[in-house]
C-alpha cells in the first residue's frame, strides 16, 4: 500500500515538473545530440524537486539521495545562479531569502566561490538563456521547511569556506532552532548536517567545550526519535570533541554506553572506527585498536579525504609497531603519502633494527611532527618495543651473550637492567632463552619448529575468518530498490536500460558521497 | 569560616597530625556542602572562583593528610575529588603550587594499582610542557622502567623521590615489583644462588627471602642455590585443542553452506 502511494506521489510530481520545465526539456533534447552539459542550476532545481517529492512521500532514501547529489552541485555552482534558483523556491520577499542572499555575498567576499567557468561562447550564451528562464519562473508560495533547511545548509557551508566562521555558526544555530521548532522527522538528516557544521565552527573558534552539553542532549533526543543518521553523526561529533580535548576517560565511557547504529553511512562508520581505534590505542588495547584501524583504512574512500587517510595510516603504523609487528612497506610508498609519512617510516626502521640510539634520534628530531599529530605519547611508548625487537634479534643471532654486551647493544645503562629486561622478555614469551646469573650470560634455547605448534592453524583460521567476514559484509551492504521483487519478468528492453542507467547513477552518487569532505 | 578551616587544615596536614587533622577535615567537608560552585556545576559566578579555590585547598590538604595516615583508599578518593579543580576549572582558578605534585601522585596511585589504561588516560590530559616537571617525570620514568623490565631502577627509586608524599606509595610499588621479579626469575633461570636472588629482588636479609619463598611451592633450596621446577610436560595429545578445532570446522561448514 505504501509503495503504491509513493508511486502516485512521484508520478504527480513528475507531471508537475514537466509542465514547469518545458524549456529545460528542450535544452536536454538539444544537448543530447552532443554531450549533455552539467548545468549546476538545473541540477539544483531537480534536486529540490526530488527533495519535495521525498518529503511528501516521507521517503528517507530519497532525502539521502538529495544530500548525496548535493556534493557535485556545491562544487560547481556559481552563487549568483544559486540565488536565482533560490528565488524560485523561497519567496524573495521573505526574511530568510534576504538573509541567505546576504550570507552568500559575505561568503563570496571571503573567496568561497568555486564555480566552473564556461569554456566557449556557446555555453556562455546558453547559461545566460537559462538564467533568464529561472528569473521568469513562477515563485513558489508554500515553501517546505526541508527546502529552507537545505538551502540554509548550502549558505552555511559557503560561509565556512569563505572564512566567516562566526557568521556560519550563528546561522547554524538559527537553523537548528528552526528545525527543532518544526519537529518533523524528514528534517532529521538536515539537523545532523547542521550539527556537523556547528561543531566544526565551534572547533575552529576554539570553544568546542561549550558545545559539549548541547551535543550530548541532541544525541539523547536522536536516540529517542530513533534517528539513526543523527545518532551516528552526533556520536562521532562528541567523540571528536572529547578526543580533541584529550578527555580519553570520558570518551571511552561515552563510547561504551552509546550504541553506534549499524545503518550509519560509510563515512560515519569510518570516522567512528578511527576514533575507537585511537581510544583503544591510548588505553593500551593495541590489538583491538589495530583491528579497528585496518577496517577503517579498508573502508575509507580511496580517492579523497587525503588528510584523514594520512592520519589513519600514521596512527595505524604506530599501533602496529606497539604490537611488535612491522607495518607494510607499501603504506609508506604510496605517492601522496610518502612525504607526510616519512617521519613514521624512520621510526619504523629504528624499531625494526631494535636500536635505541636511532629511535631516540628520530624521536628528538621529529618531536614537533609527533606532537602536532597528537601521537607523541604513543611514540614514547615505543621504547619498549625497540628493546624487545633488539632482544629478539640478539636472541636469534647469538647462542650465548653476556649481559654486559646486551646492555651495550641495547644502550641500557646497566648490565643489571639488561638482565632483568631479559628475564621479563622470557616470561612474556618474547624470546626463548635461559639466564645464568653466576656467569652472567643469556643462553638462547633452540629454535622451536613452529609447524609443530598450533600457530599455523591459528594464522590460517584468521585468514578464513577474514574472508568469511568480508563476504558477509558484502551481502549485508547490498542495496535493492524497494519494489524490485514486484517487477515482472517480461520487462521491455527500455525498462532494462532505464534500470541500468539509474543503477549507474546510483553508483556514481555513492562514489561522490564517499568523496564528501572527510577531515 | 571555611577559609579559617582551610588554613588550619593545611597547617595540621603539613605537620602530619593525622587525628586532629581528620577532625578539621570533617568540619571543612561540612562547610563544602554549602558551596554552590562545586562540580558538576561549571557556571562562573561572582563567588565561584573563591569557592573553587578554597575547595581545592581543602582537598589538597586532605590528600596530604591521607598520605600521612597511609590510607590508600582515602588517597585515591581525595585525588578523584581534586581532579576537576586541576583540569576543568583550571582556566578560572589558575594553578595551585602543588599541582604537579598532585598529578604525579595520582599517576603513581594508578601505577601501583596497575591501572595502566587509566594511567595513560590521565597522562593525556597533561601537556607536554608540564610533563617535564620533576614530580611528573619521576612517575612517567617509573612507568617506563616497569614496562621495559628495568626493575632494579624502580627498586632504587625511593631514594630519589622528588616529593616526600610519594614515599609510602613507592613502598607498595616495590612490593608489586618484587612479585614481578619473582615470577620472571622462576621462568628464566634454571637455578640461582640465594645471595644473588636476594640481591636481584633487593631484599634486606636472607630471612626476608625465605619468607617470600614460602608462598612459592616450585622454588626448592639445595644448599646455597635455589632451583626452579618447571611445569610438568603435558601429554602431547592434551595440547591439541580439539574442541576449538571442531568448533571452527563446524563454523566453516556453516558459513560455506550459506555462500553456496
Amino acid at each position: 500500500m505504501a509503495g503504491k502511494k509513493k508511486d502516485a506521489g512521484k508520478d504527480g510530481e513528475k507531471s508537475d515538473a514537466s509542465k514547469e520545465n518545458s524549456p529545460e526539456q528542450q535544452q536536454k533534447e538539444e544537448a543530447s545530440a552532443k554531450e549533455e552539459p552539467f548545468v549546476a542550476m538545473d541540477a539544483l532545481h531537480e534536486n529540490l524537486q526530488l527533495l519535495e517529492a521525498s518529503v511528501q512521500s516521507k521517503d528517507q532514501n530519497g532525502l539521502k539521495r538529495v544530500l548525496r547529489k548535493n556534493t557535485a552541485i556545491r562544487k560547481t555552482i556559481a552563487f549568483d545562479d544559486f540565488g536565482l534558483v533560490m528565488d524560485v523556491w523561497i519567496p524573495p520577499t521573505s526574511s530568510l531569502n534576504k538573509q541567505l542572499h546576504s550570507e552568500l555575498s559575505a561568503a563570496a567576499r571571503g573567496g568561497a566561490e568555486s564555480a566552473l567557468v564556461p569554456e566557449n561562447e556557446e555555453e556562455v550564451e546558453f547559461l545566460a538563456k537559462r538564467r533568464k528562464e529561472y528569473t521568469a519562473m513562477d515563485v513558489k508560495t508554500d515553501t517546505l521547511p526541508e527546502t529552507e533547511a537545505y538551502l540554509s545548509l548550502f549558505a552555511i557551508k559557503a560561509l565556512m569556506d569563505g572564512g566567516r566562521i562566526e557568521q556560519a555558526q550563528d546561522s547554524a544555530s538559527q537553523l537548528l532552532e528552526m528545525i527543532s521548532a518544526e519537529n518533523r522527522r524528514t528534517l532529521d538528516l538536515f539537523q545532523a548536517k547542521a550539527y556537523q557544521f556547528k561543531a566544526r565552527c565551534a572547533e575552529l573558534l576554539g570553544d568546542a567545550a561549550a558545545l559539549r552539553p548541547e551535543l550530548l542532549s541532541a544525541h539523547r533526543t536522536a536516540c529517542l526519535r530513533l534517528d539513526e543518521q543523527g545518532q551516528a553523526m552526533l556520536i562521532n561529533l562528541i567523540l571528536r570533541n572529547y578526543t580533541e580535548a584529550n578527555l580519553v576517560d570520558q570518551a571511552v565511557k561515552f563510547a561504551f554506553k552509546a550504541h553506534f547504529p549499524e545503518s550509519a553511512s560509510n563515512n560515519q562508520q569510518v570516522r567512528h572506527l578511527y576514533y575507537m581505534g585511537r581510544l583503544s590505542a591510548l588505553q593500551l588495547d593495541y590489538s583491538v585498536a589495530f583491528q579497528k584501524l585496518t577496517q577503517a583504512i579498508r573502508k575509507a574512500p580511496s580517492n579523497t579525504g587525503l588528510g584523514f587517510r594520512i592520519a589513519l595510516h600514521k596512527l595505524a603504523s604506530i599501533v602496529q609497531l606497539l604490537m611488535g609487528e612491522t607495518p607494510e612497506r607499501s603504506w609508506f610508498a604510496q605517492p601522496e603519502m610518502e612525504v607526510p609519512l616519512a617521519p613514521y617510516f624512520e621510526l619504523v626502521r629504528a624499531v625494526r633494527n631494535g636500536s635505541l640510539a636511532e629511535y631516540d634520534r628520530v624521536r628528538e628530531a621529529r618531536a614537533a611532527v609527533f606532537a602536532e599529530d597528537k601521537l607523541a605519547t604513543l611514540v614514547v611508548r615505543l621504547r619498549n618495543s625497540v628493546i624487545r625487537t633488539g632482544l629478539r634479534r640478539i636472541n636469534v643471532s647469538y647462542s650465548r651473550i653476556s649481559f654486559k654486551d646486551i646492555a651495550k647493544r641495547l644502550a641500557l645503562d646497566q648490565p643489571e637492567s639488561a638482565e632483568l629486561a631479559c628475564a621479563k622478555a622470557i616470561r612474556d614469551g618474547v624470546i626463548e632463552a635461559t639466564l645464568n646469573h653466576e656467569k652472567g650470560y643469556m643462553k638462547s634455547s633452540d629454535v622451536m619448529d613452529i609447524y609443530s605448534t598450533i600457530e599455523p592453524q591459528q594464522a590460517f583460521h584468521r585468514r578464513i575468518q577474514f574472508c568469511l567476514d568480508m563476504h558477509n559484509e558484502a551481502v549485508k551492504s547490498m542495496r535493492y530498490p524497494p519494489d524490485a521483487h514486484k517487477v515482472k519478468h517480461d520487462q521491455t528492453e527500455d525498462d532494462d536500460d532505464l534500470e541500468k542507467k539509474s543503477e549507474e547513477e546510483l553508483a556514481k552518487e555513492i562514489e561522490e558521497e564517499l568523496e564528501e569532505d572527510e577531515d | 569560616m571555611a577559609e579559617a578551616l582551610a588554613k588550619e587544615l593545611r597547617k595540621t596536614a603539613e605537620a602530619g597530625k593525622v587525628s586532629s587533622g581528620e577532625e578539621v577535615l570533617r568540619k571543612a567537608k561540612r562547610e563544602l556542602t554549602e558551596f554552590e560552585a562545586l562540580p558538576p556545576n561549571t557556571e562562573v559566578t561572582r563567588t565561584s572562583k573563591k569557592q573553587r579555590q578554597l575547595a581545592r585547598d581543602i582537598y589538597e590538604s586532605a590528600v596530604v593528610l591521607s598520605v600521612a595516615a597511609n590510607d590508600k583508599a582515602a588517597i585515591a578518593r581525595h585525588l578523584q575529588l581534586l581532579r576537576p579543580f586541576n583540569f576543568e576549572y583550571r582556566d578560572e582558578i589558575g594553578d595551585s603550587s602543588r599541582r604537579a605534585e598532585m598529578i604525579g601522585l595520582e599517576l603513581l596511585v594508578l601505577l601501583v594499582q596497575q591501572e595502566l589504561a587509566e594511567f595513560h588516560s590521565l597522562l593525556e590530559l597533561v601537556s607536554m610542557k608540564e610533563r617535564n616537571d620533576k614530580c611528573i617525570t619521576f612517575v612517567t620514568e617509573l612507568e617506563q622502567y616497569l614496562s621495559e623490565g628495568s626493575y632494579n631502577k624502580v627498586l632504587g627509586a625511593r631514594k630519589r623521590t622528588p616529593c616526600k608524599t610519594y614515599s609510602s606509595l613507592l613502598e607498595s610499588l616495590e612490593e608489586t615489583v618484587r612479585e614481578e621479579i619473582g615470577s620472571c626469575i622462576e621462568v628464566s633461570y634454571s637455578s640461582i644462588s640465594i645471595s644473588a636472588a636476594q640481591k636481584l629482588m633487593n631484599l634486606s636479609s636472607q630471612k626476608a627471602l625465605e619468607d617470600y619463598m614460602t608462598s612459592k611451592d616450585n622454588w626448592e633450596v639445595n644448599g646455597s642455590t635455589i632451583t626452579f621446577k618447571g611445569e610438568p610436560v603435558k601429554d602431547l595429545a592434551d595440547q591439541i585443542p580439539s574442541h576449538a578445532l571442531i568448533q571452527s570446522s563446524l563454523n566453516y561448514a556453516h558459513e560455506l553452506e550459506r555462500i553456496v
